[in-house]
């Protein structure tokens, strides 16, 4: 290492105008199956990255984006098989052909090679952040030790100048407070905290290329915004290029340059961001785009004499945390003196972020949850109110088969013969559009979208007339979560059903509700109709929320 | 502080709790100290003579107040059988059983601790197939088994050791080692086995957890990776398990001391449970309880020290 | 197609489980065989033949009372099997209880009973067993109960925190909304959800009851003579362990192949799916 590094701001030659910091050649991974044979999950992917550019990566989940941006930072599990015509960065080259015919120890040398070229670059020119940022950080170290690991590495810094940096890289990153963070542990901060500190971290060094792999997908709405703003800001004052991947196009447009469009290992579609999005060439490309929910719902007549189905008259709940046995336990107000009613036909959304308390007053309503203050008053009494979850993987039972699963509600509460319950099951598999043979399946064989309707079908077996959904589609890519609202919505029309649908996703509410209410901290900030309340709504916090 | 106040607490209850239920215990046998200690054809009257005398007709209350101040006084009575002072007795094997168990777990500790660490390391598939297949042999040896052909072997064909030959570490510890060396590896090998395989398969979880990315994505090394990094998040349940392994090698020394002829703790508790000598079983299960829980309380005070995430509960 | 994918894992053989099964199936004819036919009485004493060698009328020769050993070690390893058995059922079914009651309803009477469990747990299982035996009397029977309730604790462990992990679960959640029971809930939809980790749990226990059972028969503790049991075997066999080894071999291998065996079979596969 050289003396220079010390000073890492004009550190590394600037490149000759034009020239690629970043080129991906043909890059396939590969995974063995259990079966024998190998699954490949990217397929002879190209791509190249100028300096200061900012690409984006979009596809759904199992689209091969993730595995790309690690087979470019050399982290790809240990099991993976990549195969690549060439990765270079800054004209050093990262990976070679693996296909051409070589003695074990040339590859065991070449191995040794690439670790040592990776160890030099990684934290110093590129770095990456992950998805979570609670595990991605060690639970056991304070913040500053695991911050100044990257200096400890790469600079010659003492200890004093690796503590100054690491506090002008905390204060950059808008953390406040940052003397007292550096002896904080990762379980003491909050999910954007943690996130602002990975960024940090990844960016203390000056690193000329910054890998984000789907930065925001665990935060809330308001944090995403807050830590988009952040990478955007930091990648332009640094001159840094950024790989950002995500299955959010909006976040995307926003943000990059250049877009590639990912599907199945393959890149379908590249270009700028403006081109891409204003004139997608390809037919993916364009599913992708219009299955992005937007726009507000096509309205339906609502009949104003409809008899109320669900009345909720201030509910509050409070939790008691208990730790031990002989401790006084601690009460945190979770609802606080909610109201409203709900029409019959009507889809009534609840928004706010995570821990305003709309799940909790979701499972009031369901009966879940049975100690809380105030009325709830249904229709149909205690019986007969369902529930879709968020994930279907794990509200549905994984040992069992789907037959079992849907047969389960009618063996419950009806008297029917097991033909007759057979009968219903087969008709609502055809209503909620799922092929017959997955009744003898388990719900780890399906597809997400398939694992939903089979948690819908379940829901609307015993047909109840109102269906609670508690974010039915956040766990869902963008194309199977249009599919899985189009069938709600036909659903609902078909059997005047009334749902009471929470969700975090302001555009999925306003393309579904009815009426919406605005949740925070356990009270209701503001409710009203559903486009009166996007377009002119009230109260900053409703605005904020928005966007 | 408060956590340190409320495990001590919590530590006191357990070992009154303990010392209840082992009392308790050799309370509702059918035939008490008074009838173990007569011959069976004693009268009625001779009986209950000797139950005033030895304290046996007051109330359970009373007793058991008593049977705790003589415990924390070291006072267990006398023997049935050898009619000796309990302490004394235990007093003399004490030496035998600690050496014998710290023996075995520097072997233990000495042995897995790097293999755990190469075998988690190993990538074949083959690799991990074999370090399967050993341990789960070594666990399968019943120890006393293992003690046996140990001393066939060494003791009688090769005649490194003389089987029964017990020499104490405070005269010839040299010749202490010598000896003892054979008992400890007959305790060791199954818990080795265990440990191992715990090491291992609890440093692959750590391997593979997102913050080990993370630390590669810093640029830091393999090696750096491991030492720095996955070690300390992986020593938390291993000072876990350790302790039980801990309170393992106290029940297994007591198969072994028997066959090795040893006479320590465990061999005397065998025997004394052979002949109803009930005082010396008391004192020793309490005695190895209490071991045992101080055991549980320390590592619950390190664990708190080395994982920050333990909240003051 | 099944039987060959539980043998074989990403293309690879699985050999540990093979020779597991290998193992266990030799053990399991050992001692079913030895339930209805030995090739000797094993009881029948032959003073003339005191510790013969091995030869072929006594493929395993004989005791210090001239008893077949092959016989014996036929009949004993029933027996040793019987108590590991019944000992993991008694074992297991109490656990499931306790586990399934105290994870799905959780509270204070959880607090209490878990400080209880980790408390017995803390303790080694074979000084509560001696403990137990010293009180109630050496004997198959007692031995049986003592390592039985002994064994409660670990199974009980192990179904309670796979119940707080899966109760938590939105398809418990789902369950009531459809108006299923407690009991329901808990043994026919939580229940088949945690199978995997209590088969390990299962061949674990099985393990343990059979190295107690040898150990408590080895300190006179446990099986009663006459009646044969390896541990007991083992037990008889140290006074002659230079002048006849094959006493002491025989039920020591005997042991070792149907632990080892079990123990392969248990073995999980260790590898991670993407």
């Amino acid at each position: 290492m050289t003396d220079e590094r010390k000073n890492p701001e004009n550190s590394s030659p600037k490149p000759e105008e034009g020239s690629d910091l970043l080129r991906v050649e043909d890059l396939s991974v590969a995974f063995p199956l259990q079966a024998g044979g190998e699954k490949t999950v990217v397929k002879h992917v190209s791509f190249s990255l100028k300096e200061g550019e900012v690409l984006g990566i979009a596809g759904e989940s199992g689209s091969g984006k993730s595995m790309t941006a690690l087979a470019v930072m050399g982290l790809l599990p240990e099991n993976a098989i990549r195969r690549c015509g060439s990765i270079r960065f800054d004209g050093q080259m990262l990976c070679k052909d693996a296909e051409t015919k070589r003695s074990f120890k040339t590859v065991r040398a070449e191995k040794q090679a690439e670790e040592r070229v990776r160890q030099e670059l990684s934290g110093s020119k590129m770095t990456m952040i992950f998805q979570e940022p609670l595990t991605s950080l060690n639970p056991v170290m304070t913040i500053k030790k695991q911050m100044e690991e990257p200096l400890l590495l790469h600079t010659k810094l003492s200890a004093e100048e690796r503590e100054a940096a690491v506090l002008a890289a905390l204060r950059k990153a808008e953390l406040k407070h940052a003397k007292r963070l550096l002896n904080q542990y990762p379980h003491q901060l909050s999910g954007g905290m943690r996130q602002r500190v990975m960024i940090a971290m990844a960016m203390i060094n000056r690193p000329r290329l910054l890998i984000c792999d789907e930065p925001t997908t665990a935060l809330d709405a308001v944090t995403e915004r807050e830590i988009v703003s952040l990478i955007r800001r930091l990648a332009k004052e640094q001159n840094t290029a950024v790989i950002f991947i995500s299955h959010d196009l909006s976040v995307l447009r926003s943000l990059s340059d250049r877009v590639m469009i990912m599907k199945d290992g393959r890149a379908v579609e590249e270009g700028t961001t403006e081109r891409v999005f204003e004139q997608p060439e390809q037919e993916y490309t364009k599913t992708l785009m219009k299955a992005a929910v937007k726009g507000a719902k096509e309205s339906t007549e609502q009949p104003d004499s409809a008899e109320t189905v669900l009345s909720v008259e201030k509910v509050s709940v409070v939790f008691k945390r208990s730790n031990g046995l002989f401790r006084v336990p601690e009460l945190k107000q979770a609802v606080s003196e909610v109201s409203f009613a709900v029409k019959k036909g009507e889809i009534f959304g609840i928004v706010g972020e995570s821990g305003c308390g709309k799940s909790t007053l979701l499972k009031a309503v369901s009966g879940l949850l049975v100690h809380y203050e105030g009325t709830i008053w249904r229709k149909d009494g205690n019986v007969g109110v369902q529930m879709v979850f968020q994930d279907p993987y794990t509200s549905l039972n994984p040992a069992k088969r789907v037959g079992w699963i849907l047969e389960e509600p009618l063996r419950l509460n009806t008297v029917l013969t097991k033909e007759e319950r057979r009968r219903i099951v087969g008709e609502i598999l055809k209503e909620t559009e799922l092929p017959a043979d997955v009744m003898n399946r388990h719900i780890s064989e399906l597809s997400g979208g398939q694992r939903q309707r089979v948690a819908i079908a379940a829901a609307l077996i015993t047909r109840p007339e109102l269906v609670l959904l508690d974010e039915p589609v956040s766990a869902l890519d963008v194309t199977v979560q249009a599919q899985i609202l189009e069938l709600l919505l036909r659903l609902q029309r078909e059997h005047a059903l009334t749902y009471v649908f929470v969700s975090h996703d302001m555009a999925v509410v306003r393309k579904i509700c009815d009426r919406v209410m605005v949740m925070k901290d356990g009270r209701v900030v503001e409710c009203g109709a559903t486009e009166e309340l996007f377009l002119h709504p009230k109260e900053s916090y409703t605005k904020r929320l928005m966007g | 502080m408060r956590y340190f106040l409320k495990k001590t607490v919590a530590l006191l209850v357990t070992l009154l709790v303990a010392a209840f239920l082992t009392f308790l215990a050799f309370e509702v046998i059918p035939s008490d100290a008074a009838m173990a200690k007569l011959s069976i054809d004693a009268t009625e009257e001779e009986i209950n003579a000797l139950r005033e005398a030895m304290g046996l007709n007051r109330s359970l209350p009373v007793r058991y107040g008593d049977f705790l101040l003589g415990a924390v006084r070291g006072d267990f009575g006398e023997s049935t059988q050898y009619g000796l002072p309990v302490t004394e007795l235990l007093s003399k094997r004490f030496g035998v059983t600690l050496g014998l168990a710290l023996l075995s777990f520097v072997l233990i500790i000495g042995i897995s601790v790097p293999f755990g660490i190469f075998t988690a390391r190993a990538k074949t598939k083959t690799g991990e197939g074999l370090t399967a297949f050993f341990t789960q042999t070594m666990m399968a040896v019943p120890a006393f088994f293992l003690g046996m052909l140990i001393t066939l072997l060494f003791g009688i064909v090769l005649r490194w050791f003389t089987p029964g030959a017990y020499v104490p570490a405070g005269e010839d510890f040299i010749g202490f080692l010598k000896f003892m060396i054979f008992p400890a590896i007959a305790v060791a090998v199954p818990k080795i086995g265990m440990s191992v395989r715990f090491l291992q398969s609890s440093l692959k979880e750590q391997l593979h957890s997102d913050y080990v990315r993370t630390a590669r994505s810093k640029g830091c090394s393999k090696s750096r990776v491991l030492w720095r990094h996955v070690l300390r998040n992986a020593l938390v349940p291993v000072v876990t398990f350790l302790t039980m392994v801990m309170a393992e090698i106290l029940a297994g020394s007591i198969v072994i001391e028997q066959v090795f002829n040893l006479s320590g703790i465990g061999r005397l508790l065998a025997v004394s449970i052979a002949s109803r000598d009930f005082p010396v079983v008391r004192a020793i299960v309490l005695y190895t309880t209490a071991v045992v829980v101080l055991l549980n309380y320390g590592a619950d005070l390190l664990c708190r020290y080395l994982d920050p995430r333990i909240k003051e509960l | 197609m099944r039987v060959v994918g539980w043998f074989k894992k990403d293309g690879k053989w699985k050999v540990n489980r093979m020779i597991g099964l290998f193992l266990v199936a030799v053990a399991v004819a050992i001692s079913l065989t030895g339930c209805f036919f030995t090739p000797y009485d094993p009881n029948a004493i032959d003073a003339g033949l005191k510790n013969a060698a091995p030869s072929l009328s006594h493929l395993f020769g004989t005791d210090n009372f001239g008893r077949d050993v092959l016989s014996r070690v036929m009949k004993g390893a029933g027996t040793t099997f019987l108590v590991g058995l019944s000992v993991v059922t008694i074992g297991a079914v109490g656990g499931c209880l306790v586990g399934a009651f105290t994870g799905y309803f959780g509270g204070k009477a959880d607090l209490i009973l878990m400080r209880v469990n980790d408390a017995v747990a803390a303790i080694p299982s074979i000084l509560l067993a001696l403990v137990f035996v010293g009180v109630f009397g050496s004997g198959t029977v007692q031995l049986i109960c003592a390592l039985g309730i002994l064994f409660i604790p670990s199974f009980a462990r192990v179904v309670r925190s796979g119940f707080v992990v899966q109760k938590e679960l939105d398809y418990v959640k789902n369950a009531r909304l459809m108006g299923a029971g407690h009991l329901r809930i808990m043994f026919v939809h939580i229940l088949p959800n945690i199978k995997s980790s209590l088969y390990s749990a299962l061949a674990i226990g099985f393990n343990n009851a059979v190295l107690s059972e040898a150990a408590m028969s080895y300190l006179s503790l446990g099986v009663q003579p006459p009646d044969a049991s390896l541990g007991r075997m083992l037990s008889e066999a140290q006074p002659y362990i230079f002048r006849a080894p094959w006493n002491a071999v025989a039920p020591g291998l005997m042991i070792l192949i149907s632990v080892l065996g079990v123990g392969l079979l248990s073995l999980e596969g260790g590898e991670r799916h993407d």
